[in-house]
């Protein structure tokens, strides 16, 4: 009980020497305590002393402060952006909803955010398989046979924009290897539209080519144009500015590019074989010939 | 305590800076700036490291202040743990620097003769106090730090670590009883000319 006496004795001192008063002004208010008190109250006088005598630089609490204005200022502008009111994220029924909602705009940001960085993709990047992947799940989507034939084009178009790329950088080996795609999308464009193509004399055309689909042969045919003449640009463009040594593979493109569109952009225009190998023969598109 | 707004002065502004309020993040610094300065210097005995750990305890304020509730305890405790916790964290990092260099002829240039004395005398009290703190108990010399340095009450000593303010009282008394003996070990012939500042009328 005593010690507890003294406890709030000098704890009552140490707040009033702290707020200015001398050591003698509280030894008068508790005489009695004077002889155990003076020594304590010395320790405390020095304590004090040596806790308050230092204070911090002026100009560096200053700039301090402007710092943390700053880290303010940048909290306030990363905040506005997404700010739920308290209550929201407050209530307990709520909570999960906006959780979740969280997690699945956090999801639907991430896949788009990945599909924007895969369609500038090209082969060898490591999002590369996401865009031909969404161009699978699409192409395997229920059409008629002359949407997937237009389909066939715009992808032989993207294969084409991609090799452009792959020259672009110096990857000619790559390039001429992706050169395939191109072929393969042409290839079945031809398919889809009812043409057999072969570089075999003895298979001869065996018979004429239906237009009833006119209007969307004729659309098919627009877009093969368009794209043959942005890839031969493309190609003659690198044929100029390519080493001697990388020429040859250019031109082999570009002659291999220019057989492949031209003979089919004829075709689709006159609806006859041409007398020219490849030779190729005709044959209803499956759907219409039903 | 209610979670509803009251009329403490520090309760608002950090209700207001809850809310974003630039001004009142300002108030706050303001407020609590020297104080945690002292209580950082008095523990680590560098003003370098005080000035850079107490930028850091602001800094941490910010990013957490919405974790803060008012549910009985003093934003000050609150705080002060926060500065606790990066003191321990910076005591962890490197070892501890204790006192601050005597031989800063620098800071006397121009003094009058009577100013240096004073100015020494002042340097070997932080001396000594460091040095004797040394002997206390953790607890004891976080309960000096809070209540001495920072100049927090007994009740916010008290729920800045975790004790009843009767302990806060009996833990100070203590440690002042240790310090006494300790200061004393530590004389040097000086100790008349310290003491002055507080028994002179």
């Amino acid at each position: 009980m005593a010690s507890e006496r003294l406890d709030d004795i000098v704890n009552d001192c140490l707040e009033r020497m702290a707020g200015g008063e001398p050591i003698e002004a509280c030894l008068a208010s508790y005489p009695d305590d004077r002889v155990e008190l003076a020594p304590l109250l010395e320790a405390t006088g020095t304590t004090l002393l040596a806790a308050t005598a230092v204070t911090p630089d002026p100009m560096v609490r200053q700039q301090g402060l402007q710092r943390f204005n700053e880290a303010v200022a940048q909290r306030a502008t990363r905040k506005r952006g997404l700010r739920l009111p308290r209550f929201i994220w407050q209530s307990p029924v709520s909570r999960p909803i906006v959780a979740g909602a969280l997690v699945l705009l956090i999801a639907t940001g991430m896949a788009l955010g990945a599909d924007v960085a895969a369609s500038s993709s090209i082969p060898g990047d490591s999002l590369y398989w996401v865009k031909t992947s969404k161009e699978n799940i699409l192409m395997g989507l229920p059409k008629s046979d002359m949407s997937k034939a237009k389909d066939h084009v715009r992808l032989a178009q993207k294969r084409g924009d991609e090799m452009d790329q792959l020259l672009e950088k110096g990857m000619f080996v790559e390039a001429e290897r992706h050169y395939g795609e191109v072929n393969r999308n042409i290839g079945q464009t031809v398919d889809l539209v009812g043409l057999r193509m072969s570089t075999n004399t003895t298979e001869m055309p065996t018979r004429g080519f239906s237009t009833a689909n006119r209007a969307e042969l004729d659309a098919i045919k627009a877009s093969l144009e368009s794209t043959w003449a942005a890839s031969h640009s493309a190609l003659s463009i690198h044929l100029v500015t390519a080493a001697d040594k990388d020429r040859v593979m250019i031109l082999g493109l570009i002659q291999r590019n220019k057989l492949i569109f031209r003979t089919l952009i004829a075709f689709l225009e006159s609806g006859e074989s041409p007398n020219w190998p490849p030779f190729y023969r005709t044959e209803p598109p499956r759907r219409f010939s039903r | 305590m209610s979670d509803a707004p009251g009329t403490d002065p520090v309760e608002n502004l950090v209700r207001r800076a809850q809310d974003g309020d630039a001004t009142s993040f300002a108030e706050l610094y303001e407020r609590f700036h020297d104080k945690i300065f002292r209580y950082i210097y008095f523990k680590t005995g560098n003003p370098n490291d005080a000035e850079d750990i107490t930028e850091d305890v602001f800094l941490r304020m910010l990013e957490s202040i919405n974790s803060f509730r008012w549910k009985g305890h003093p934003f000050s405790s609150w705080l002060f743990r926060i500065a606790h916790n990066l003191i321990v964290d910076h005591f962890r990092k490197r070892s501890r620097q204790k006192n601050t260099p005597l031989d800063d002829a620098g800071d006397l240039a121009g003094a009058t003769s009577h100013e240096i004395e004073a100015e020494l005398d002042v340097k070997l009290a932080i001396e000594r106090v460091h040095l004797a703190m040394e002997g206390l108990t953790d607890l004891q010399k976080e309960v000096m730090s809070l209540r001495f340095a920072a100049g927090l009450s007994v009740r916010e000593t008290a729920e800045a670590v975790g004790k009843r303010e009767n302990a806060v009282k009996a833990l100070q008394h203590a440690a002042i009883k240790k310090l006494r003996v300790l200061l004393g070990a530590l004389g040097d012939g000086t100790q008349d000319r310290i003491v002055p500042n507080w028994s002179a009328e």
